[in-house]
């Protein structure tokens, strides 16, 4: 079993190799991560209903924001994954930033469990809600 | 520094042998630690946060979300984190198909998201520390934003 201290240990040590120093350099901003976008005022949309017009709605897909993911990989997921067009996908990203939250799927429950797990391969933090909850 | 190109119907990572041993170790450690999700994923923030809970405020959902889903989910985060041990063991580049960059940006999330628990980034107020596992950080997170908009290019000549 691996202890956590000694994970953290491991990866707190960056192996030298004899000759070089490690080639390792903090240039991506802080700001291109998912939650550290400026606020935005979005137009007051119901994106999410009229994405998916199935007669069964009463489910519902969220994604949550969170402090690692960067918004480029998000929208990519948004678009590659729910083959959602850009300017939806990139909507969809902004609401998760804006509001800590945004609905990207409706649909019967079994579905929007299939979507959750998805998200979760992909490292995003999704979960099933029943719509308008 | 990593460079990353498109090679006709490829994109190869080129990395230098401290990043290769890095991200090597990383992934190793990574696939470890899912492997003790059986047992720990209830008492470590980290496993948390890589194997979410699939419902809030209903735990019985999540927890019979958490039985069918789970495994498989460890199994699927396993597999990736050891194929990118594997391909920077093999040799400066890593040659990835389509379906080779989705994994490889999976698994640069997933060691980003652990990584983030390990050094205390779990909100937007959170700094990175000025450390060497928070440059490790900052590092993913540069490879992983040139992967995205490497591929994104690669996906939109595929519409055209």
């Amino acid at each position: 079993m691996v202890g956590v201290a000694q994970l953290v240990e491991r990866w707190l040590v960056v192996p030298e190799v004899a000759g070089s120093s490690p080639v390792i350099h903090p240039m991506i901003p802080m700001d291109r991560t998912l939650s550290a976008l400026p606020v935005e005022v979005l137009p007051d949309e119901d994106v999410e209903t009229s994405l998916r017009p199935e007669v069964d709605v009463a489910w519902t897909t969220v994604v949550w924001n969170d402090p690692v993911n960067l918004m480029s990989y998000v929208v990519h997921v948004f678009r590659s994954y729910f083959g959602h067009p850009d300017a939806v996908a990139r909507r969809l990203m902004l609401q998760v930033h804006n509001d800590g939250r945004a609905v990207v799927a409706s649909g019967p429950r079994e579905e929007m469990e299939r979507h959750v797990e998805a998200m979760h391969e992909y490292g995003l933090q999704a979960t099933v809600e029943r719509a308008g909850a | 520094v990593t460079r990353i190109r498109r090679r006709g119907q490829e994109v190869v990572l080129t990395f230098s042998a401290v990043e290769r041993r890095v991200l090597g170790d990383a992934a190793r450690d990574l696939a470890e630690l899912l492997g003790t999700a059986g047992e720990q994923r209830d008492a470590d923030p980290a496993l948390q946060r890589l194997l979410p809970d699939g419902y809030r405020d209903d735990a019985e959902a999540a927890g019979e979300f958490a039985t069918w889903s789970r495994p498989d989910l460890t199994t699927a985060k396993i597999a990736t984190a050891e194929q990118i041990a594997a391909a920077v063991d093999a040799g400066d580049d890593a040659r990835l198909d389509r379906q080779g960059v989705t994994v490889w940006m999976r698994g640069l999330t997933d060691l980003r998201v652990t990584l983030a628990e390990r050094l205390g980034i779990r909100t937007d107020d959170d700094a990175v520390p000025d450390t060497q596992a928070g440059a490790l950080y900052w590092w993913l997170g540069e490879t992983q934003e040139m992967l995205v908009a490497t591929v994104d290019r690669w996906d939109a000549e595929g519409r055209r």
